[in-house]
């Protein structure tokens, strides 16, 4: 007690002095982004395992809940063939894609192809964010397994998002159905452009917002969205999901949407991550 | 010493609550909306103890979650602390021993943090729907904290009570 007499500062000026505190540590992480991620990044290091173990603690005990020998086996099948699907999807989707590149490319010679079987490591889902307002996961995989930024993330044969920040041994993954996400895209069919967000409003009802689509463009209702050949980070062709509602806007110069998304981002455990990364002309001009 | 015991036992009790939202809340198949654990910590602490600790606790359990979540170091930090800094100015107007005070203090913080992330998320990019946010995502959180406050303030009391007597002996014992 009596030491503390010595450098008593009243409580209202230490708020001041944390809160803007604070408000400095904002404007580090806003105008330096990484600045701080070696200290973020060791304590998520050591957090991971933990979380990992927490999370088979979770599993196990909804497993309990249940209590069905059989069903538990069934369920490791399920995850077994639901994985397994999803790398049939992912097949069944490039075969798709293929053909119709196919005819692209006879209609146009000396095109070169734009992608090929991409190569992919499967990951499980550790964390959730923990609040409600957000829609990013963590992945039980990291810079040891050559996860890096900027790689896409699928699962059923869908785009489910990107990886933003990657540690040793995990890696954040922003999902499109996040608020905060926004994807080039464009229809399979005929290869106009649009923009899928996510709007955590809308994705109660199953469902993401296309927008920005010309008005004369051949976008229509139950149209395959596949990410865009012009978008910086998503490769090309990747399925998004099946536009609905198309309607033309206030504005009269642009169309827009909803989009139904191929994953059912509500039962997500384990997803692919592409390990090619997309390469942009800017890269290759310096 | 004592003093250190307290400090060890609160770090501890903090992490254990982390985990048990960002571990155990958040992966559960069960459960959809995620109970805010550390604010509960935050509130019983500042809530019990004054001004002082309720700014340490909220420091930690803020800047845990700026670390485990995605955002911007300093962004939870700022509301937690403040969050702890009221609860420590409410600690000598009402009596914390009642549950009732901190169920409605509970209540109260937890729409300030809803509000808090809609304003400065979702607001400032033009996502002017409150109502919806409201029902659909403020609400159903508060209230799913407010149900385990009974249980967390339960136990964080008697840890604080047992902290306090343990305190008082050792403090006898050098008098």
């Amino acid at each position: 007690m009596k030491d503390k007499k010595k450098f008593s500062l009243p409580a209202r000026y230490v708020l001041f002095f944390l809160m803007l505190f604070c408000v400095a540590l904002l404007a580090v992480g806003y105008f330096r982004p990484g600045f701080l991620s070696p200290v973020t990044g060791v304590v998520n290091s050591i957090l991971a395992p933990m979380q990992k173990g927490l999370n088979r603690l979770g599993s196990s005990f909804a497993d309990t809940a249940f209590d069905y020998q059989s069903l538990e086996e069934a369920r490791a099948e399920n995850q077994q063939l639901k994985e397994e699907l999803a790398a049939l999807k992912e097949d069944i989707g490039n075969y798709q894609q293929g053909q119709v590149e196919l005819q692209e490319l006879r209609e146009l010679f000396e095109l070169k192809g734009q992608y090929s079987d991409y190569e992919t490591t499967g990951a499980r889902i550790i964390q959730k964010d923990a609040g409600n307002w957000y829609h990013s996961f963590v992945i039980d995989k990291g810079e040891e397994d050559g996860i890096a930024v900027d790689m896409n993330v699928i699962a059923d044969g869908g785009l489910v998002g990107i990886v933003t920040e990657v540690g040793k041994n995990y890696a954040k993954v922003r999902s499109i159905i996040d608020d905060d996400s926004n994807v080039s895209a464009m229809s399979l069919n005929s290869g106009d452009a649009c923009i899928v967000s996510g709007d955590l409003q809308l994705y109660s009802e199953g469902s993401l917002r296309i927008s920005y689509i010309d008005k004369n463009d051949n976008i229509w209702d139950d149209d395959k969205i596949v990410t865009s050949n012009i978008s910086d980070k998503y490769l090309p062709n990747i399925l998004i999901g099946y536009a609905k509602d198309i309607q033309v806007d206030s504005n009269n110069v642009t169309k827009s949407g909803y989009l139904i998304p191929e994953v059912d981002f509500g039962h997500l455990q384990t997803v692919l991550v592409i390990k090619t990364l997309k390469v942009t002309g800017e890269e290759n001009q310096s | 010493m004592k003093r250190l015991k307290r400090i060890f036992v609160t770090a501890l009790i903090i992490f254990a609550g982390f985990l048990l939202q960002f571990g155990l809340f958040a992966n559960s198949p069960i459960i959809d909306t995620v109970p805010n654990i550390l604010l509960i910590i935050t509130v019983a602490f500042g809530f019990m103890n004054g001004k002082t600790q309720g700014m340490a606790v909220g420091f930690a359990c803020g800047l845990l979650v700026d670390i485990a979540s995605m955002s911007l170091v300093g962004f939870h930090m700022a509301i937690f602390i403040l969050i702890g800094y009221v609860n420590g100015a409410l600690h000598h107007l009402l009596y914390s021993d009642y549950i009732l005070f901190p169920l409605i203090v509970t209540t109260f913080c937890s729409f300030l943090y809803g509000g808090y992330i809609y304003v400065f998320q979702f607001l400032i990019r033009n996502r002017l729907d409150f109502v919806y946010y409201m029902i659909h995502i403020i609400l159903p959180e508060v209230i799913y904290t407010v149900v385990l406050t009974g249980v967390v303030y339960q136990i964080i009391s008697s840890v604080n009570y047992r902290l306090e007597e343990a305190e008082r002996r050792s403090a006898a014992k050098f008098v």
